[in-house]
């Protein structure tokens, strides 16, 4: 025989030998198969893309130097506010500095109204010249600043707001505007306010330079987006189906489980957080499965059998492993729910979370309990159902608008996610790290 | 690789230009007609590395998509398309092989000899594939990159990332297990 043992003829015949099989279900198959990768594909290019733009826009959001830099003429309301804060906790011993910074937001309003009073007065041409006004003025906000239960609401015109050493009123409204809180009246408005609340939101907008002591607040922002990927570890248990009993089946061992998604955070209050997104999550699995055979020693050429393997009967015990790699795709939409606490920088928020599979993809092996190895796909629910995250939070604001976080999340999920085809009804809990970053976009 | 003047045939038919340039376009038609034209014969290629029509299925299956996918990259001067399709069903193959990871170290032949002796120029295609998917996956998987597909062993070693000597010596012993089970003759220079 020429052709390196085999007869040209016969190896071309081999090369070419056809076999029949079920062509148009393979090729229906194929097509449902090219669907679904579009859409995982586009889902892919759609994270992709949002990912591209957050980033773009990031970059191009004035940075906090930029602003610096236009308000350096405000230095000196900078140095003041300082020494301010630093009297402030001296001064105002009865009430801690986190007690105020919690309470620093519910005078949003309050200080948008005082806001607002003060550009009407302005532009009704209000001008405190008078030393003796601005003595009435003082006193009034003293009173006002002694008495806790004064309303901001009852300062009327003319009002003493506009209060300032160097205040040209008489130049236009807008540059009246950007400095209408000088450090002075930042500091009467603050004794206003620091028995009901701390009033240096506004004042930290219209004077961006002391945001280095207020970055740890975000409490103008109200929807934050949060791409993040995670890695973890799943716990399977198994339970025959009609028993109430899990057993073991350590056949199945389980890998790493990881995960990509983003999510679109609302603050409804304060320090309540409602978020919701899309989810991807991949367990991997791996199947072990055993079989062992016995043959007669005159089956093989003994040149091929290692003595150690045969018996003293003459008899083969062969004992086979077959390893499967399965994984678990699927498709997620959490809605969360997070109490947001701080503390300067960084920053707790304990979560709960209602998982909503949208769908799952299971791919490779199973075993059945005869131990026939089968295709694992029909063996799964194309959806789990609901599953339920608990977690906590854990971000470091490193701005006004970004941070990064780190959640670690335990999921209690459903009680079975298999098919009636599956003797086994199979529960999957998980315990996964987030680790992401979260942009403050409006 | 053995048998190019065959696979030539399949380019130069007029049919595979208008496919290619279908399947180039992502044409659903094309591309059906291309798995309906080079499905069996690749399905006969996978059955023979995995000895077992679920997983040959599965395989395919695989290759086609990433036939589909790929498609771009293939370039007609450089090969033919069932050259390019085969190697990518082989390398898919190899990889489920890879990916079960079956280390069988004797696997079940029939529990007798062959009574009568059978030989090489007699045997009909499907019987030569049945005896060959008989043997071990290692000694299967050298015997089909070797003697059918035509690879060095150089080349195998590379592919199953073993060493050239082992190819050999998978390869004599497979030849050996296949001559001594099914008394094949005709066989003289196998050995």
């Amino acid at each position: 025989m020429g052709l390196n043992n085999l007869d040209k003829g016969k190896l071309n015949e081999l090369q070419n030998f056809q076999m029949d099989f079920d062509q148009d279900s393979m090729w229906k198959e194929i097509e449902e198969r090219k669907k679904k990768r579009s859409i995982f594909t586009m889902i892919l290019w759609g994270i992709g893309v949002s990912l591209m733009l957050f980033t773009f826009t990031y970059f191009i959001s004035p940075s906090n130097s930029t602003i610096k830099k236009e308000n350096a003429s405000n230095i000196n309301d900078y140095v003041e506010a300082r020494k301010y804060e630093d009297s402030y906790t001296e001064t105002d011993s009865n009430f801690s500095k986190k007690e105020v910074e919690n309470s620093l937001s519910n005078s949003v309003d309050d200080i948008n109204n005082i806001q607002k009073t003060i550009i009407a007065n302005i532009s009704k041409g209000f001008h405190p010249s008078s030393k003796e006004k601005q003595k009435q003025i003082e006193s009034q906000i003293n009173k006002i600043a002694t008495n806790p239960s004064t309303k901001l609401s009852h300062i009327k015109s003319p009002q003493p707001v506009v209060y300032g050493e160097n205040l040209n009123i008489k130049s236009n409204i807008k540059s009246v505007k950007d400095k209408i809180f000088t450090t002075n009246q930042y500091s009467q408005i603050s004794k206003i306010h620091s028995r009901e609340s701390f009033v240096k939101l506004d004042f930290d907008r219209k004077h961006p330079i002391l945001k280095t002591n207020l970055k740890t607040f975000h409490t103008k922002s109200k929807i934050f987006v949060s791409p993040s990927i995670g890695i973890g570890y799943s716990f399977q248990s198994f339970t025959p189906k009609n028993e109430k009993t899990p057993v073991n089946r350590n056949n199945f061992r389980q890998l790493e489980t990881w995960s990509a998604g983003i999510q679109l955070d609302f603050k409804i209050k304060n320090q309540i957080i409602v978020g919701s997104g899309i989810e991807f999550l991949q367990h991997n699995e791996q199947l072990n499965t055993y079989t062992s055979e016995t043959n007669n020693i005159a089956s093989f050429n003994p040149d091929e059998i290692p003595s150690e393997y045969i018996g003293l009967d003459g008899f083969l015990t062969i004992r086979a492993t077959n390893k499967f790699q399965n994984n678990y795709r699927l498709l997620n939409v959490p809605l969360s729910f997070s109490w947001l606490l701080r503390y300067k920088k960084l920053n707790l928020a304990p979560s709960a979370s209602i998982i909503f599979n949208i769908n799952q993809k299971a791919k490779g092996k199973t075993q059945d309990k005869s131990g026939l190895i089968l295709n694992s796909t029909p063996f799964y629910n194309t959806t789990t159902g609901i599953a339920y995250r608990l977690g906590s939070k854990f971000s470091f604001t490193f701005n006004s608008k970004n941070s990064i976080f780190v959640n670690p999340q335990i999921e209690f999920g459903p009680n079975d996610i298999t098919t009636n085809l599956n003797s086994f009804a199979q529960q999957r809990n998980l315990v996964l790290l987030n680790i992401g970053f979260s942009r403050a976009i409006k | 690789m053995h048998g190019e003047e065959l696979i030539h045939i399949y380019l130069h038919k007029p049919n595979d230009i208008g496919i290619i340039k279908g399947c180039q376009k992502k044409e659903p038609a094309s591309q059906n007609a291309l798995f309906k034209k080079y499905a069996p014969v690749l399905y006969a290629t996978c059955y023979r590395y995995l000895a077992n029509e679920a997983d040959a299925k599965d395989v395919l299956q695989d290759s086609f998509i990433r036939i589909f996918k790929y498609f771009k990259n293939f370039n007609p001067e450089k090969g033919t398309l069932k050259n390019w399709m085969l190697r990518i069903c082989i390398n898919e193959s190899l990889k489920m092989l890879n990916t079960k990871k079956s280390f069988i170290v004797f696997e079940k032949l029939p529990s007798e000899p062959c009574e009568q002796a059978l030989s090489l120029d007699n045997l009909m295609m499907e019987d030569l594939i049945q005896i060959i998917s008989s043997l071990p996956t290692p000694y299967r998987t050298v015997l089909n990159l070797n003697l059918v597909e035509g690879f060095s062993h150089q080349e195998i070693a590379n592919q199953l990332r073993i060493e050239a000597f082992n190819s050999r010596k998978i390869l004599s012993r497979a030849k050996k297990m296949l001559i001594k089970k099914y008394k094949l003759v005709n066989t003289e220079t196998w050995v």
